[in-house]
């Protein structure tokens, strides 16, 4: 039997291999090497990216760069952005290699500022439209340089106007995301309906709607309508009656009483009309997907949401019903926005920082973004493709209410307030039955002394709103 | 001067000095930072001095810092009480089972819910919570003709949901740590009370008790201090899509809730740090106030 070794002879063979390792992984990295480029590729990509023909004639010697990028983690858009940069952005441009990071999205700002302090901040960044002012005002974003982008151009006026801070744009929009109406079409045709015959007048609507609805002892078993579970759903009453949430960045508009007035309407809906439930299980557009409801009011980011968890439901948009039939139907909320945040100097490194800056802002890649994410694309070239259009009947909810006229939207504000526009107004009302015109007041004066503590430059209001943005 | 402090043996030395330096690196140096930031009002990498602003605020300007710790107190005097007694009752119980095989097998299923990871049980608890009928309790609920309850969707019931939570997950670490305590208290006790003819109250009362009360001063520090930190179960299960965790209406935010909320949904980090201050204050003076009140009656 061979010898066992002692642990003498062991701890020597585990410091000579640890040595050994350490040693390995200090070894200096291979020289690089510039690249000649010129090529022709064609590559078939998967289903949820279109046939692309890329071709790169020119020859062109560039430095090789290798940059990072942190798109928040959403697991389709995860796929479809790894699948763009080998399969397109690489090689279309064969100097850069990106490296993709996928974070939380509410993890990204403590996460830069410890990757920005140790010198290792990410060179483009999906920001969430809440964070960009904080990132703004901390230093970590670089504005765009003039010429890269037509604005007004490219994604229309109010982007145009909307976006400039102090003179410069940070970040843009990838689009906007209205609130819309998810339908069942299967449930709707069991009953034997079909989409136009669904009213687009509110009251025809509830008529409609309560038609559909069927109660089983204190809990519904089927929805015509359902609602519960989306809290910012009552605002699209003010919006449908031209009302903005706030006055301006630093006064919300609660006292004024279309307010009172929208929540007199949703508990009629529910004490009156008996459409919905204080307690429905799960979210409307689950109970949309699982076949409960036939029709149900969520915000757009639902029609990305649908061919990944509910691929068998067959299902299709509307805008939502209005007073008159005709919009505005609902706010329709900007989904910021990619912005550079790297702390590269050199000249072709920052060039190669806004080539992929630019490229995830053009067409190519918001045209895969924009249907996973569920927003109207900004880029106005994009609106005129098909499956953005409403002839798409899966999009048509989303097309039509994005439209200039057809919506509203506050801008942005902080993320302490949306508890107080949303969640907890919808619980003090909605369930305790607190008395409407206190709670609102109550709320208003909180959010107004949040609104009093720092400057909102994306936060308009009413003030801020131009009807010309109203102008297709 | 370091011989006073440090071992003789160079091996032990060296690793007390290197085990040392990195809790003052993972701990003492971001404790200490946390204090000093808890007088600023920090943002990211902007920072200036405020004094004692964040305290001022949250004693007079926040009504939420005030409900957070309420509820921390609240979840605690639910809690712990409950998991101390129900502890002691299962391991008495499987104290008394003579089998060792059945012995081990009940101990391991109780302490099971403390190792199951916390996030994975709020998942699963939260959908038996579901306020409709399809969640578990109430279509239980909902049999015996008792109605529903909207459970972690109302305020009056979102916390005891909660405690439930908590005192199931804690319950079997409290179980372990009292049957260790009975198994050192040496049976001449209990002989000797055999022979003078005492009852099985009396047994309890004379002499298990008093012989396990170091026992349940730790269990009762511990369990403050874990009562008090409470974060994962209302993190999992009241968060809402797009919304924010804590609620109905701040009904289930704990105070280390709140301090997440402030660093990392508004950034507001110097003012996190003083909450966290606060909180370190709070469980000092309730863990000092348990020592003496406890410590004077334990028993060896």
């Amino acid at each position: 039997m061979k010898k066992l070794r002692t642990r003498r002879e062991f701890l020597h063979l585990s410091a000579v291999a640890g040595a050994g390792a350490m040693l390995a992984a200090c070894a200096p990295t291979p020289e690089v090497v510039e690249k000649v480029v010129t090529q022709e590729v064609e590559k078939v990509v998967t289903k949820e990216v279109e046939k692309e023909v890329v071709v790169t004639a020119t020859p062109v010697v560039k430095k090789p760069v290798k940059l990072t990028a942190w798109f928040a983690d959403r697991r389709t858009i995860n796929i479809m952005t790894q699948e763009m940069m080998k399969s397109q952005f690489e090689i279309r441009y064969p100097h850069i290699t990106v490296d993709v990071m996928f974070v939380p999205e509410s993890e990204i700002p403590a996460k830069m500022a410890t990757a920005y302090a140790a010198g290792q901040a990410p060179d483009v960044t999906a920001l969430d439209e809440m964070q960009l002012a904080g990132f703004m005002e901390q230093g970590f974003v670089h504005p765009i340089p003039d010429g890269l982008i037509d604005v007004r151009k490219e994604m229309g006026a109010r982007t145009a106007e909307v976006y400039k801070i102090d003179g410069k744009y940070w970040a843009l929009p990838n689009g906007n995301m209205p609130q819309i109406l998810y339908v069942n079409l299967d449930l709707l045709d069991k009953f034997g309906y079909k989409v136009d015959d669904i009213p687009s007048k509110r009251d025809d609507f509830i008529k409609w709607a309560k038609e559909l609805t069927i109660w089983e002892g204190d809990e519904i078993k089927q929805w015509g309508y359902t609602w519960v579970g989306a809290p910012w759903a009552w605002l699209d009453y003010a919006y449908q009656k031209r009302t903005f949430t706030f006055k301006n960045n630093k006064e919300c508009n609660f006292d004024d009483p279309v307010f009172a007035e929208a929540w007199r309407f949703w508990l009629d809906l529910l004490d009156v009309h008996k459409l919905d439930f204080r307690t429905a299980p799960l979210s409307p557009q689950e109970r949309v997907a699982q076949g409960l409801a036939v029709t149900g009011v969520q915000s757009g980011f639902a029609c990305g949401w649908f061919p990944t968890q509910y691929p068998q439901t067959k299902w299709a948009t509307l805008p939502q019903p209005s007073l008159s039939g005709e919009g505005p139907y609902a706010q329709a909320n900007d989904d910021l926005g990619f912005c550079v945040t790297t702390q590269k100097k050199g000249p072709e490194e920052v060039e190669a920082v806004w080539t992929l800056w630019r490229y995830l802002v053009g067409p190519d890649y918001q045209r895969q973004y924009c249907p996973l994410r569920g927003v109207q694309p900004s880029l106005l070239e994009l609106r005129k493709e098909e499956k953005f259009t409403e002839s798409n009947p899966r999009w048509r909810g989303t097309a039509i209410t994005a439209k200039p006229g057809n919506y509203l939207t506050d801008g942005v504000w902080r993320a302490e307030i949306s508890p107080l526009i949303w969640q907890d107004v919808v619980e003090r009302i909605q369930n305790k039955g607190e008395p409407i015109e206190d709670v609102l007041a109550d709320h208003k004066a909180k959010i107004d002394k949040i609104l009093a503590e720092k400057d909102l430059p994306l936060l308009l209001g009413r003030d801020g709103w131009k009807a010309e943005w109203e102008q297709p | 001067m370091a011989e006073r402090f440090l071992p003789k043996n160079k091996v032990a030395a060296v690793i007390l000095v290197a085990a040392a330096i990195y809790l003052a690196m993972v701990l003492w140096f971001p404790i200490l930072q946390a204090f000093a930031w808890s007088f600023t009002d920090k943002f990211m990498f902007k920072m200036s001095w405020v004094g004692l602003a964040n305290y001022h605020k949250m004693f007079t300007d926040d009504p939420m810092f005030i409900k957070a710790v309420q509820v921390t107190l609240s979840y605690m005097l639910m809690v712990l009480p409950i998991a101390a007694v129900l502890g002691l009752i299962l391991a008495m119980f499987v104290n008394a089972v003579k089998n060792v095989t059945v012995r081990g097998f009940l101990t391991a299923s109780y302490f099971l819910a403390y190792v199951v990871p916390l996030v994975a049980v709020a998942v699963v608890w939260r959908y038996m919570f579901e306020p409709s009928r399809i969640g578990l309790f109430n279509s239980i609920l909902d049999k015996f003709g008792l109605g529903t309850v909207r459970w972690l969707m109302d305020t009056q019931t979102a916390l005891p949901s909660l405690a439930i939570v908590g005192t199931w997950h804690f319950t079997g670490y409290v179980l372990i740590i009292y049957l260790a305590g009975l198994q050192t208290i040496p049976d001449v006790f209990y002989e000797a009370a055999q022979i003078d003819g005492a009852n099985r109250w009396n047994v309890f009362r004379h002499i298990t008790l008093p012989l396990l009360t170091p026992t349940i001063l730790f269990v009762i520090v511990i369990g403050t201090l874990h009562t008090m930190m409470m974060f994962t179960e209302t993190y999992v299960m009241t968060s809402q899509m797009g919304m924010l965790p804590g609620g109905p209406l701040g009904s289930t935010t704990s105070m280390v809730l709140y301090i997440w909320e402030n660093a990392f949904a508004y950034q507001k980090e110097g003012y996190a740090c003083a909450i966290s201050v606060i909180l370190f204050i709070l469980i000092n003076i309730i863990t000092i106030f348990q020592f003496r009140l406890i410590r004077a009656r334990v028993e060896y």
